[in-house]
């Protein structure tokens, strides 16, 4: 590219392409963040189902700490190598609201570890509201679907709670399914998206 | 009548810079090399250029250790741009 005058439709042309090209770039692997969340909490809810069902002792419940330790620096080695040297306004939108997220996530499996209750309705919930929101601001629907889901499954906690059913194994292992749908499959789904572009 | 195009925008690297620009909050020195393919010296001085008639505010930091030169649109910046799409638009509009 140099210094040439353009046509008037060449203009035209020209700034349609570099803000599309802008934007494809910046969307590329949007859903690795989301992978790695997901991958992360489904292992360690299926270790952790392992533990309860096979009633291992109980310190092995601070192994749910092993989430946000190994998601933390993994996700700073994500952004390093992702970073495009451009920001946009949804980028920091989406990053901060996952960091609000994340923050009250860690408190509540604080909460949840030291006095021995079970807050995945809470967790699940918390973690939707991000999904659907990324859903709604990428303009990506199986995101919003994924989001709206797991939203709607966080209720199947406190129902299993008021009706007395489901072991705490079995808790776990629809916790670990619910990630699945709200994470994983939203983020192959979008990381395949912006590649297919 | 038509309107007359800036003629700083009216130029390909310029308009490119620009329009990359208008898109995000801030781009820096390599992301705009890269998106455009210009080399490194006539970028920079079409930076210069635009950020003498203030449509561009440079700045120019570290990144670790490496020297980093961040550049995003001012105001002044988007209404030039809007303007030049809108004489564009009255271009096409009459059938050039």
């Amino acid at each position: 590219m140099n210094n040439t005058k353009l046509s008037e439709a060449q203009s035209l042309e020209l700034i349609t392409s570099m803000i599309q090209d802008s934007r494809k770039r910046l969307a590329q692997n949007s859903g690795t963040p989301f992978l790695v969340w997901g991958y992360i909490t489904v292992a360690v809810s299926v270790f952790e189902y392992f533990v309860v069902a096979n009633g291992w002792s109980w310190m092995w419940a601070w192994m749910w700490f092993a989430i946000p330790l190994l998601c933390g620096p993994i996700m700073m080695l994500v952004i390093r190598k992702q970073e495009t040297g451009a920001k946009n306004l949804i980028d920091r939108t989406i990053s901060a609201m996952w960091s609000v997220l994340g923050i009250s996530t860690l408190f509540l499996y604080l909460l949840a570890v030291a006095y021995g209750v079970s807050l995945f309705s809470l967790i699940v919930l918390g973690m939707s509201i991000g999904t659907l929101t990324s859903g709604i601001v990428l303009r990506e629907n199986a995101t919003k679907c994924c989001g709206a889901f797991a939203m709607l499954a966080s209720a199947i906690f406190p129902l299993m709670h008021i009706f007395k059913c489901g072991e705490p194994a079995t808790q776990i292992l629809i916790f670990a399914a619910i990630f699945v749908v709200m994470m994983i499959i939203p983020g192959h789904i979008l990381n395949y998206k912006t590649k297919k572009r | 009548m038509l309107r007359e195009l800036n003629p700083l925008l009216h130029s390909e690297l310029r308009l490119a810079i620009m329009s990359i620009l208008i898109s995000v909050e801030s781009a820096d020195f390599v992301y705009l090399r890269e998106q455009t393919g210009a080399t490194a010296g006539n970028l920079s001085v079409q930076i210069d250029k635009l950020q003498q008639v203030g449509y561009i505010a440079v700045e120019k930091g570290f990144n670790g250790k490496k020297p980093r030169t961040t550049c995003a649109i001012t105001e002044q910046g988007v209404a030039a741009f809007t303007e030049y799409v809108d004489a564009l638009r009255s271009y096409i509009g009459k059938g050039l």
